[in-house]
């Protein structure tokens, strides 16, 4: 925890500057220009109007005091009057139609981040999405673009402020200017005291505010943990009530130690700067006040060098404060830009395969280590899996049967060897192409919280399918009998994430499912890895003995921890740390006498 | 299911707290947690007063000054003395804004650890059931988001006070003026109030109409980020699919989103109109005023801001209404998680000799029936349960065995019959002491990101027995794995809360169970399929360490590998919610029976004469 405390600490050291933040900016606003063009023209339109209207109030109420004390003319009064109001009526109309369409940009905005976002997370290499840092910093991409920076239209709010505070600041500056230029210096002293003021107490918020954040993902964790009833079992029959709710309540008071120094810090800052404003209040009242006494300037000119005072440090304030967050908004969001940066090294070449011939795939001597792995996870795998054949891929937990099926799937590629798919390297053929020969059910697969029918279909690029074939496939994957008992069908949604009609499948229906979509993907070549895990003996029978025809003439690879399914498969491959220590028929592994022998006995003695 | 999904979604109860009623609660929880934050609350509103008056009050007195030609010193007393006051009312703002803006949120965070210790106090039963979940993500809302339910309840209370305040002393001011001008303002804004209203009902349908879409896209945003999808993805190219739907649903979202942009843009242009009847009105009032002498030009400044002062106040106070209102309905349902019933206190203890005696159980017609089902699910069951004897529970999935655990151990309450203890009704025992008297190990384990030790002795680190955690790691086969991490038995599990955290596999984590189990030591052991996700060696270990620590305990085992049968005593086994057969292994074999018919499936395959096919 400390240590990882202090390297966020120097990373945050170095911090990141305004000329830092200019490359996140630029692409950023690259990715805004292709999304939609209009959207530079309305924020600048937006920022010229919100720039100049506050000048409407400095100026006219200003013409109708000096000609009430003056000429008390009705007509004039009413012109200025007139002016005032109508001017402020369109200001308000004009800022609200724009508004509008900038929303709609802001909206199309953040869906074409969030689609860049997901489409990298769908298309970057498969390794990336089994690394811890990757995931983290998808979840700070995500946060980076959310409610931490407000995404584009955050830092667009930012740049359009900055914009609109330049023009009412040189406005301002003009008006200052021809009635009282010393003011100018007074107020800007004034102005830079109360930004050292400000910088200083920001800097201590963020400091305090991240320990904060870090507490409360600690928090958050404690009482989800709470609400779930998986834990529910558990916390109950083993009394751990205590131990979980001492927990939270440690979190509650470790935040409200941070938010002390938080309070403390924030109210002493906060107080500086108020005295700060009061004292030029007062500095221009008394100015003003003695100015009229001597009447070198008008009550009109007065109120206007008022306002206009104020004004002045309002927009100056602003621009320095919109600065500080565009620049630590960029920070945010260039987590998104190295998310969306990730580098590809997968290799890939053009080859076509044809999905209707049968294929004959060689590993030749592959070794394989994760990225940053010490050892090796696979080591001088060498097999020929013929066109046709049913392979059975047994080991104990950890001997490398899923790195096996990774590789094969083409998500990884050998650290060392190489895999040929009728005898060409399969890096040399299209990804897409060689990976559509594979029809294969992981052991953690996941569905869709579609239709069934979607969840099968989607796969195909095609709309509109016909349903036979669908219910073909889950009637042949022993989802049958459930299918029938489900009042919309193929057109159940799976699962009620966002549909209070839903189906919430059990495991052993879910996997049936996912086995559906896999024969419906009718691919040369099948995997199932541990298809049968959540099934009851029954369905497991039914799974085994229909096995022939789920898969017909194909090429299988089948993995289980259940060796009787090995009597299936017309060969064995035993892994044991990382290599294929046995391979050949069952009665040929039998007599062997070696691993597989004793996993086949380790379960056959209770049945015999 | 799906006549299941409708049960759920009874109409609304009526009986819900009132807003006045909630805002007691909330107050009263304050009172509760933190007294200083009523007087910071106070503290703020009396200085947001100032802050908002001073600034009316500050030009009339110095410009009326200058203008009428008074003293220099008269000008700077004013200014400083006003400034003075000014300056008080800032100070005393930014003090109580940080301490309420924190306080707020610390006391948020109490309220949520009350409704965290609500769901481990509740029924257990209640908790698996979907109302149950659809309330308290309800009720949740109420604590969840900075400046919503509860909090939303101090931010408007606070601020309608100080509203309220402003109205009154600016009214004051104003009508001193032109009583006419306060009547037609109030009359603008009850037009205002109008049209919002109106706006508001359509806005309200629309929002209503896009929920759903919203609650697609969330799913779709996490789900096309979602790494654990990534393998299916890559190998079933669902990338189109996905983002095809990702974009449908955001056309959508636009559109419907768009219709209530507009309509704000409507409602925005009428209000535009409405306020430049407003300051029409103002200007009019004022300027006959001063042209016909009855005030002065320092006064038209104050009266004007004092105007806006005071429309400012009139619609935050209207805001501030409807806030509360909204926030209530949070707090209502929030209040009404709470009142679920919790685990029925009381009953007497159970007595100590039940721990050193092995224990047997009775079921007597026992039945049990789910919310909102309309089949029980364990039918009429008469069953006992040996002392000291090991008892396998089988069964096809969906058979009612895992029920019939919950029933044993008192997750769930019969829904008919009674379950005896040694021959005394289980109800009459206090329920969490009864908890005290099983071990369990459940089919999907369940690791918290606490320490190792935590994790086996399921209490605070402070009252761990440390050899005793060792001992049973040893003997669940796990101590080599722990002795080489870092920290040992202090190492965290999972990467929740420490970044060096260990991730367990799933075979690691039924050997963490078994020892939790172990440490417990209690006189009845439950293992629910641990052995799903091991390999055939690690399995066989199981089974023999089931095997030797179950000793003179009282073990049940539920498994759908029939193999692990062997081990036990008697062989129960589940049928459609009921037990059709039970027997020891060889009885069972013995005659044609429904275990007979499964066994033989799965020894099929494993015996060598099988393999003509």
């Amino acid at each position: 925890m400390t240590a990882k405390k202090r390297t966020t600490k120097e990373a945050k050291k170095k911090g990141i500057t305004f000329k830092t933040a200019l490359p996140v900016l630029a692409f950023f606003y690259r990715k805004a220009w292709e999304i939609q063009k209009s959207y530079f023209f309305l924020i600048l339109l937006n920022a010229v109007l919100s720039g100049l209207s506050p000048f409407i109030n400095i100026l006219f109420p200003a013409y109708i005091i000096d000609e009430l004390i003056g000429g008390r003319r009705i007509s004039v009064l009413a012109g200025w009057v007139a002016a005032l109001v109508l001017l402020n009526l369109s200001a308000a109309v004009a800022n609200q139609i724009l508004s509008y369409f900038i929303n709609r940009a802001n909206l199309r905005m953040e869906a074409g981040f969030n689609w860049l976002i997901g489409n990298k997370a769908m298309t970057m290499d498969f390794r990336h999405t089994e690394s811890a840092e990757v995931l983290t910093q998808l979840q700070k991409a995500k946060d980076g673009m959310g409610w931490y920076s407000g995404g584009v239209a955050g830092i667009t709010e930012n740049l359009a402020g900055i914009l609109s505070g330049l023009l009412t600041l040189s406005g301002t500056l003009a008006i200052l200017g021809s009635l009282s230029p010393w003011l100018i210096l007074v107020l800007v002293m004034l102005l830079l005291l109360n930004t050292y003021l400000v910088s200083r107490s920001q800097k201590l918020d963020t400091l305090n505010r991240k320990d904060m954040i870090g507490i409360l993902r600690l928090f958050d964790y404690y009482l989800n943990l709470l609400k779930d009833f998986r834990f529910g079992k558990d916390i109950r029959l083993y009394n751990a009530a205590g131990m979980v709710l001492s927990r939270t309540d440690q979190y509650i008071q470790d935040d409200w130690k941070a938010r002390k120094t938080v309070i403390r810090n924030g109210s002493r800052y906060d107080a500086a700067t108020a005295g700060l404003n009061v004292v030029q209040q007062i500095i221009l009242y008394i100015t003003l006040g003695l100015s009229l006494l001597a009447g070198s300037i008008t009550v009109g000119e007065a109120m206007a060098l008022l306002n206009s005072a104020n004004s002045f440090v309002d927009s100056l304030s602003s621009i320095i404060r919109q600065t500080i967050t565009l620049v630590r908004n960029a920070d945010f969001m260039n987590e998104c830009k190295i998310f969306l940066e990730y580098p590809s090294e997968t290799v890939s070449g053009d080859g076509k395969t044809d999905p209707g011939k049968p294929h004959v795939i060689e590993f030749r001597d592959v070794s394989f280590r994760y990225p940053e792995a010490e050892s090796y996870a696979l080591r001088h795998v060498s097999l020929t899996l013929e066109a046709g054949r049913r392979l059975s891929v047994v080991g104990r937990n950890g001997a490398g049967k899923t790195t096996f099926i990774k590789l094969l799937t083409r998500l990884y590629q050998p650290t060392e060897g190489q895999i040929l798919l009728d005898g060409r390297d399969i890096r040399e053929y299209d990804e897409e192409a060689y990976r559509a020969l594979f029809s294969v059910v992981f052991q953690d697969f996941q569905l869709l919280s579609f239709s069934i029918k979607e969840n099968l279909t989607a796969t195909a690029d095609e709309e509109n399918l016909p349903d036979s074939p669908v219910v073909d496939a889950l009637e042949k994957a022993g989802f049958g009998e459930r299918l029938q008992s489900l009042e919309k069908g193929i057109h159940t949604t799976v699962y009620r994430y966002f549909d209070d009609d839903g189906s919430d499948f059990s495991g052993g229906e879910s996997q049936k499912i996912a086995l559906a979509r896999a024969i419906y993907k009718n691919a040369p070549i099948t995997i199932l890895d541990e298809p049968t895990a959540a099934l009851d003996p029954i369905a497991e029978y039914e799974i085994y003995t229909h096995f022939d025809n789920l898969i017909g003439g194909k090429t299988a690879i089948y993995i289980s921890h259940r060796l009787s399914s090995c009597r299936f498969c017309e060969r064995i491959a035993v892994f044991a740390g990382g290599e294929v220590v046995e391979y050949g028929t069952h009665d040929e592994l039998l007599a062997k006498g070696g691993e597989y022998t004793t996993m086949w006995h380790a379960q056959a003695q209770y049945y015999v | 299911m799906s006549s299941f999904d409708k049960t759920t979604k009874p109409k609304r109860k009526k009986a819900r707290y009132s807003n006045s009623s909630n805002i007691r609660y909330v107050l009263a929880g304050i009172w509760e947690y933190d007294r200083l934050l009523l007087f910071y609350l106070f503290m703020n509103i009396i200085c947001t007063v100032g802050n908002s008056i001073l600034p009316v009050l500050m030009p009339k007195y110095i410009i009326n000054e200058a203008f009428t030609g008074g003293s220099a010193g008269a000008v700077i007393g004013f200014s400083v003395g006003l400034g003075g006051l000014l300056l008080l009312c800032r100070v005393g703002s930014s003090l109580s804004y940080w301490n309420t803006s924190n306080r707020i949120v610390t006391a948020r965070l109490r309220f949520i650890a009350r409704s965290g210790a609500k769901f481990l106090s509740m029924d257990y039963q209640k908790l698996e059931d979907p109302q149950t979940l659809d309330l308290a993500q309800r009720g949740n809302r109420a604590v969840s988001n900075y400046f919503e339910g509860i909090e939303g309840i101090m931010y408007g209370v606070q601020s309608s006070a100080g509203n309220l305040l402003t109205i009154l002393l600016t009214g004051a001011i104003v009508a001193t003026l032109s009583p006419l001008l306060i009547l037609g303002i109030l009359l603008l804004l009850t037009v205002n109030y109008a049209i919002l209203f109106r706006i508001s009902k359509m806005d309200k349908k629309e929002n209503d109409a896009l929920a759903p879409i919203w609650r697609k896209l969330w799913y779709l945003e996490n789900t096309v980020s979602n790494f654990r999808i990534a393998k299916d993805v890559r190998l079933f190219s669902l990338r189109h699919f996905l983002l095809g739907q990702f974009d449908e649903e955001n056309r959508k979202r636009l559109a419907g989103q768009s219709r209530i942009w507009r309509l704000w843009m409507w409602a925005s242009v009428a209000f535009a109109f409405l306020s430049l009847l407003q300051e029409v009105l103002l200007y009019v009032v004022l300027i006959t005023n001063v042209l016909e002498g009855r005030i002065l030009i320092g006064d038209f400044l104050m009266y004007a801001n004092g105007i806006h002062t005071f429309v400012n106040a009139v619609s935050g106070l209207m805001r501030n209404i409807t806030d509360i209102s909204r926030h209530s309905k949070y707090v209502a349902d929030y209040r009404e998680f709470l009142d679920l019933p919790d685990i029925p206190d009381g009953g007497e203890p159970v007595p100590d000799e039940l721990f050193h005696t092995p224990l047997s159980f009775e079921f007597r017609g026992v039945s049990f029936r789910y919310p909102g089902k309309e089949e029980d699910a364990v039918k009429n069951v008469s069953f006992t349960i040996r002392p000291g004897e090991r008892l396998a529970v089988v069964g096809l999935n969906g058979a009612g065995k895992t029920t019939f655990l919950k029933l044993l151990t008192r997750l769930y309450e019969p829904s008919e019959g009674e379950i005896l203890l040694n021959g005394k009704n289980i109800r009459d025992y206090d329920r969490k002491d009864y908890f005290r008297l099983f071990s369990p190990v459940f089919q999907e384990i369940q690791l918290f990101a606490f320490t190792v030790a935590e994790n086996v002795a399921m209490q605070d680190h402070g009252v761990i027995d440390r050899e005793k955690v060792e001992t049973c790691l040893r003997t669940a086969g796990l101590w080599d794995k722990i002795a080489a991490l870092p920290h040992g038995i202090d190492h965290s599990l999972l990467k929740v809360i420490e970044d060096d955290g260990v991730d367990l596999s799933g075979g690691e984590s039924a050997k963490l169970a078994l020892a939790r189990a172990l440490y417990k030591d209690a006189p009845c052991i439950l293992l629910d399929e641990p052995t799903a996700a091991l390999d055939a060696v690690s399995e066989e270990r199981l089974y023999k360490q089931f095997d030797g620590m179950t000793q003179g305990k009282t073990a049940l085992y539920i498994s759908h590998r029939l193999a692990s049968t062997r081990f036990c005593d008697r062989i129960a086994v589940f049928e459609g919610g009921r037990i059709i057969e039970e027997g020891s292994h060889s009885e069972l074999m013995a005659r044609p029976s429904r275990y007979a018919e499964i066994f033989e499936i799965q020894a099929k395959y494993y015996r060598e004469e099988a393999m003509a096919e």
